[in-house]
């Protein structure tokens, strides 16, 4: 076919056509972004990144989030809004709108069965949380105040339990089911709880919040029918009460105490709406992608996927002092931070918090910064990055790190401010406990606590004496025995890649060679049982994150939360690290009620943690979030479940 | 005919049965997605075992592997008949119409709904680059055909090879990169990604485009519709050639030009006609192609439709969404296969169904 | 009687003209130029994509924070050495070194990339096309000879796999088990070989009506004999064909799956997925991270395509002139 001189002229000719356009892309330096000597730009650590951690509260469960829409109807901005007849304070301003982007989607609207963060972030606005949790604090949002012991409104009271009770119960921090097996009758020390409602809580439909629509969500929550994640506080619920239309009552099942007892009530849910519905048909139904409101916005149109339109809601009960500032809100769900970034400086969206943007995208957001299109917001998170040391391992394989020198070692080892500087652009802070320093039962500054900065000498020092020594290849031996670790990792992470790279190249220099293992998430590493990395302590080495919040999650080391065979592998110490002295701190922090009491318990458990080290900490992931500099009051908090928790509050100056 | 096409519907219900069963075993072999639950440094949202026993039952994924297939394809209500009570639960079956929900990506929202929503983005999409592929495509390999060993015809040569050598989202990735360059010099360009903008946009020449309107869409169309239609191009226009030089050269042709008809009927009434019928065969996998077809495109340009759907749903481990797809792409596979032969028998009476 | 004069310039002149029939075929071929170049070119990127990397001063993996996502031809200074997988250095802390195509966004040089994923993909779209011409065309010889049930059962299967949409089989396919690099050959072969087959049998069926086959038959060869030893050869003209046409398919349905992030993962590099992560700020500031692997792959399929259609007219006896 293609033979002749004709033939390889006009192939030549399109060729020469195509170049040109290839090398316009190719060759071509956006005019927007400065010089490239600059470093950076972003991504690729996609959303995966954030979702390797174990999630905390709102469980995160999707490992990727990509976002998708359904287009059935063009979403309309522009929604009427009732003008306020508010006394006082402007009122919503109908004409302004917010666009908030987020790069995962709400699989449902019905909170209690979601498992992705961004409904957390979307019902905050129509369903704000009761009890926020904003800089390791607690804060009342539908209650009068936050019950605590000390004030009266949390008492104990003692219960007779026998095998006649019915519901459960605990002993021992156990759950029991069936107090049939009770041989005898036991005294046990039941928690009540009191909650006082705030005045002017209404449904968007005109009904008011009762203390009745609480009961009824804890009711409801326990249906068979229901899917939630987890009924641990439910399970060890006897039961809730209204006394009276403002005042709620939680009673605990005999022998169950937590600290964070005043967090143990549910809901409000319109009994008025969802009580004469079977419960399992919620979740398909239309409430679960329209639910009541009772906050400052309510739902006006939600397209799945694609974008949820709020308008200012008049039964807001702080709508007398003006309340929401700007009359519309969209939720515009996106599938990649790049395009997040892009619609920013487009100015198509105008918010983008946590659940949009992740440290990698720093460098992109410095130059819309100076570009004066975007101003970020960076604050710690309470994602913590970690190193974890196989202390014992799980299938019988002599364990590199049962001593703590050789552990320290490795911390001294580790230039972990290079990792920070070169990885995360040096936003932000190594940690040298499980808690961040800016965590109210962290010891203040960081007294007591060692920091292992980087020496390599003393690396060096603590290896000699622990019997390693250097052999001719540059890699310690004792006793035959090579220094050679397998560390894990999840794959299709850039920035771990980055990290365990440079761990490599450091342990490499002081005579430890570094196996790197790069494994899927859910099904090898943190896989449950024998075979899961972690779980089963087959390695030696393991990089990932976990979540603290502002409960100190001293549980994590404690001697009875390593996985076994004999629990089932439930526990969470991954490390096999047992301290009885840290036990001792550990469980006496958990169980006292009041805050002045456990701080000094939980500084003792991270004294010991910090001079034992099963753990390296290495450095706490950053939130950021942005906006273009027409809109005010985004508010990123280290502790809380949501980004948007002042969303009443913002505005909008164009 | 009639015995034909039983025997065929048979046919396609043995294979669409054998291949979604072994597409969904696989799936009820893979790990359990509902362990990632249980991490969580928070104990009180700590899914315990009991939670996840609780949550496997109503999602059915506590059946053992063997029985996922059967439950898929008639329900468990019938379980407790062949010993398996305990799974019994009130799901109908693809078989009585409950094509299930979908677990992860809208829980709990019928599955046909979802796909139902997704379905006009991407046949606008499809559908367009369908017509455009075809309306340009069949003029070209016709007169490519015609004038055979001209610039003309080498040129287009050159062209079709090209396009069916271009990775499609290596392709997009570079029109997209275009596109860029041109807004941030301040031409005109076209929107990357997604479907629909939510608020009012400026392009240079334009003007404001409303959110939502039917140039918005447009919009946003072009670019994915240039890929597509630019790659199906190349190769239906390169078939239609070789089916036209096909019959130019039968002697049917000959003998009509040596009876002194003129060219451009020879052409268009007698050769291009029958060219036309290979042509059949593509026309017609177009349709699955409508489904499905636009996969990786959607990926790239972030455009939300049925393919990208697909693609959430596995990284979801969203399995009734994934398998209702699959389902789907593959009758409308069969039905074009069947359709394609069926048609054959119209416009080529030499060819018998047996 | 001796050979007369006439007879021997006969045979020589028989001899002259004799010339083995794969020559005449080469010849044919040699006469596109456009499949001649693809040939050579393909040549050198398999070359390159071999011998090359022991010429670059970095690894595959090897990455410099530093040096993130330079342009092309940028030329630096290493700042840490960089050392091979077994330990021994490469290019030592200080020397300069030049990123001919640039680096990405953990500075890794995208040139050294480009070669090492290309062994990966060409690695992937060789033996797969490799393995489903063998399966295939044994499978079609096979079912085309004995005919009858075996060719029935087959064919069946062979439609079979057919009706499957092949894009979403394999996505889900791979979601569910995640396979290595070898494991993805195996699933990609599974879905690749009936074209090949189909191919076979149809030249069997009208090929074992001949009289050589026969003949073969009477003189007690074997059927494997008669199948493989004389069927074949005469029938894999068009399997060839096929074959470097598919090379082009496979290579860009592996792309498509890594591209995806079904295929190939991460940090294991191959064209496809050196353009997964690639996203509109790289697009609009580096944007030669996103042409080179594309173009590697789109030149390779074009020689493939070029080389094949070099091949279908070189093979086929009734090709126009």
């Amino acid at each position: 076919m293609l033979r002749s001189k004709r033939q390889i002229v006009s192939f030549l000719l399109m060729l020469v056509l195509l170049v040109p356009v290839l090398a316009a892309c190719g060759g071509t330096t956006a005019t927007t972004a400065p010089a490239t000597t600059a470093p950076a730009v972003a991504t690729t650590a996609p959303t995966s990144d954030t979702a390797q951690a174990p999630t905390a509260v709102a469980t995160e469960a999707a490992p990727v989030a990509t976002e998708a829409a359904p287009t059935v109807a063009p979403t309309e901005v522009a929604a009427t809004v009732e003008p306020t007849a508010a006394p006082g304070g402007a009122g919503p301003d109908a004409n302004k709108t917010i666009i908030v982007g987020m790069t995962q989607f709400p699989d449902t609207l019905f909170g209690i069965e979601s498992q992705s963060s961004a409904t957390t972030q979307v019902l905050a606005a129509i369903q704000p949380a009761c009890i926020t949790t904003l800089s390791y604090e607690y804060q009342p949002v539908c209650f009068e105040k936050v019950p605590a012991f000390a004030d009266g409104d949390a008492v104990t009271e003692t219960v007779t339990v026998d095998n006649t009770y019915e519901g459960n119960i605990v002993i021992n921090d156990e759950l029991i089911t069936d107090t049939t097996t009770l041989t005898e009758s036991l005294d046990l020390t039941q928690v009540q709880v009191t909650w006082k409602l705030i005045e002017g809580l209404t449904w968007e439909d005109g009904e008011p919040v009762k203390a009745s629509d609480f009961v009824f969500a804890a009711n409801l929550y326990q249906d068979p029918g229901i899917q939630n994640a987890s009924r641990f506080t439910l399970d060890r619920t006897q039961k809730f009460e209204a006394p009276d239309e403002s005042t709620i009552v939680w009673y605990g099942a005999p022998g169950y105490s937590d600290a964070t007892y005043f967090l143990n009530v549910f809901g409000p849910e319109p009994e008025h709406v969802l009580g004469s519905e079977d419960p399992a048909t919620i979740g398909s139904s239309e409430y679960a992608s329209q639910p009541l409101a009772y906050g400052p916005y309510k739902i006006v149109e939600n397209v799945p996927q694609e974008s949820t339109t709020l308008v200012a809601n008049e039964t807001y009960w702080k709508a007398s002092e003006g309340f929401p500032k700007v009359g519309n809100i969209v939720f515009k769900y996106l599938t990649s931070e790049d395009q997040v970034l892009q619609q920013l400086e487009g100015g198509e969206i105008d918010v983008v918090g946590s659940i949009g943007l992740t440290l990698a995208n720093a460098p992109a957001l410095d130059d819309l910064e100076a570009a004066g299109k975007a101003v970020g917001q960076y604050v710690p998170a309470t994602v913590w990055e970690h190193m974890d040391f196989a202390v014992e391992r799980g299938d019988g394989q002599e364990s590199f790190f049962t001593d703590a020198n050789v552990r320290k070692a490795v911390a001294y080892g580790i230039n972990r401010q290079e990792i920070i500087d070169q990885v995360l652009f040096g936003k932000t802070v190594t940690m040298n406990s499980f808690l961040p320093d800016t965590h109210w039962a962290y010891p203040p500054n960081g007294e007591g606590l060692e920091a292992y900065e980087y020496d390599t000498a003393m690396s060096a020092e603590l290896l000699d004496a622990a019997g390693w020594t250097l052999g001719a290849d540059g890699i310690r031996e004792k006793d035959g025995r090579k220094f050679q670790v397998q560390m894990f990792t999840t794959e299709g992470n850039a920035t771990r890649q980055a990290v365990v790279q440079i761990i490599q190249e450091n342990l490499k220099e002081v005579g430890i060679d570094v196996v790197l293992n790069f494994v899927p998430a859910t099904a090898v590493l943190f896989k449950n049982g024998a075979d899961g990395v972690l779980s089963g302590r087959t390695y030696d080495l393991g990089m990932y994150a976990w979540v603290s919040g502002s409960e100190p999650s001293t549980a994590l080391y404690l001697c009875d939360q390593i996985p076994t065979p004999e629990n089932s592998y439930a526990g969470q110490n991954n490390t096999g690290w047992c301290n009885p002295e840290y036990d001792v701190s550990a469980l006496a922090s958990q169980s006292a009620t009041e805050r002045a009491d456990r701080i000094p318990l939980v500084i003792e458990a991270q004294k010991v943690f910090n001079d034992q080290l099963p753990t390296l900490p290495l450095y706490q992931r950053v939130n950021l979030g942005a906006y273009r500099p027409a809109v005010t009051g985004l508010q990123l908090d280290p502790t809380s479940q949501v980004d948007f928790w002042n969303i009443e509050t913002w505005d909008i100056s164009e | 005919m009639t015995v034909y096409l039983i025997r065929r519907f048979f046919q396609i219900i043995v294979v669409l049965f054998l291949s979604t069963a072994v597409i969904y075993t696989l799936f009820a072999l893979a790990p359990n997605p509902l362990d990632e639950l249980r991490q969580s440094t928070d104990p009180k949202a700590q899914a315990s075992n009991a939670d996840i026993a609780r949550l496997s039952k109503q999602l059915g994924l506590d059946k053992p592997w063997f029985l996922q297939y059967p439950v898929w394809l008639a329900g468990d209500t019938w379980l407790d008949s062949i010993g398996y009570g305990q799974f019994v639960g009130d799901r109908m079956g693809i078989l009585r119409g409950d094509w299930g929900t979908s677990w992860k990506y809208q829980k709990n929202k019928p599955v046909l709904g979802l796909i139902k929503d997704r379905l006009p983005a991407t046949l606008w999409l499809m559908v367009s680059s369908t017509l455009i592929s075809l309306m340009i495509g069949i003029p070209l390999g016709v007169f490519s055909a015609v004038r055979q060993y001209s610039f003309f015809d080498y040129f287009f040569t050159s062209f079709s090879f090209i396009g069916i050598s271009i990775p499609a989202f290596w392709f997009g990735l570079l029109i997209i990169s275009a596109s860029l360059v041109a807004k941030n010099k301040g031409w005109f360009y076209f929107p990357a990604g997604d479907v629909l903008a939510i608020r009012d946009y400026k392009v240079p020449l334009l003007g404001m485009v409303e959110a939502g309107s039917f140039l918005d869409r447009v919009m946003h169309l072009v670019m994915p519709v240039t890929v597509l239609s630019l790659l199906n191009l190349a190769g239906w226009s390169r078939f239609m050639r070789a089916s036209m030089l096909e019959v130019l050269s039968q002697d049917y042709v000959r003998t009509a030009r040596a009876k002194g008809v003129r060219e451009r009927i020879v052409i268009y009434k007698h050769a291009f006609r029958n060219a036309l019928i290979p042509l059949i065969t593509l026309v017609v996998f177009a349709i699955p192609g409508v489904f499905g077809g636009a996969i990786l495109t959607e990926r790239v340009f972030n455009y939300k439709g049925l393919g990208f759907l697909f693609i959430s749903a596995l990284n979801l481990n969203d399995y009734p969404l994934a398998m209702a797809f699959l389902l789907i792409s593959s009758i409308l596979l069969v039905l074009a296969t069947l359709l394609a032969d069926i048609l054959y028998t119209f416009v080529d009476p030499r060819i018998r169904l047996d | 009687m001796a050979v007369t004069n006439t007879q021997l310039e006969a045979r020589e002149v028989a001899k002259e003209e004799y010339q083995h029939p794969w020559l005449d075929i080469a010849k044919r071929f040699m006469r596109h130029r456009l499949a001649i170049g693809s040939l050579i070119v393909m040549s050198l990127i398999i070359l390159s994509v071999f011998i090359g990397p022991l010429f670059s001063p970095f690894t595959e993996r090897s990455q410099s924070p530093r040096q993130k996502n330079l342009a092309p031809l940028s030329t630096f200074q290493v700042d840490k050495e960089i050392r091979n997988i077994d330990n021994t250095v490469r290019t030592p802390a200080g020397g300069t070194a030049t990123a001919f195509f640039g680096t990405d966004e953990i500075g890794r040089d995208l040139l050294t990339r480009l070669l090492y994923a290309g062994r990966v993909s060409l690695y992937i779209a060789f033996a797969v096309t490799l393995l489903s011409e063998i399966i295939g065309v044994t499978i079609g010889v096979i079912s085309g000879y004995f005919g009858g049930f075996v060719d029935t059962m087959a064919m069946r299967f062979v439609d079979f796999l057919n009706t499957l949409p092949l894009l979403p089989i394999l996505l889900i396919i791979t979601t569910i088990i995640k396979p290595s690099i070898n494991f993805l050959i195996v699933i990609l072969v599974f879905f690749s070989w009936t074209g090949g087959a189909r191919l076979m049998r149809g030249q069997i069926l009208s090929l074992r009506e001949q009289e050589y086959v026969s003949a073969s038959r009477a003189l007690g060869a074997s059927n494997i004999r008669i199948m493989f030893r004389h069927l074949v050869p005469n029938a894999i003209a068009p399997n060839i064909v096929n074959a470097s046409l598919s090379l082009s398919g496979v290579m860009i349905t592996e792309a498509a799956l890594s591209f995806l992030g079904f295929g190939v993962k991460l940090p294991a590099a191959s064209w496809g997925n050196m353009l997964k992560d690639v996203n509109l700020s790289i697009l609009e500031t580096y944007p030669w991270q996103a042409f080179f692997p594309g173009f590697a792959i789109f030149i390779c399929s074009l020689c493939f395509n070029f080389i094949g259609d070099g091949l279908r007219d070189a093979l086929d006896p009734r090709a126009k002139r």
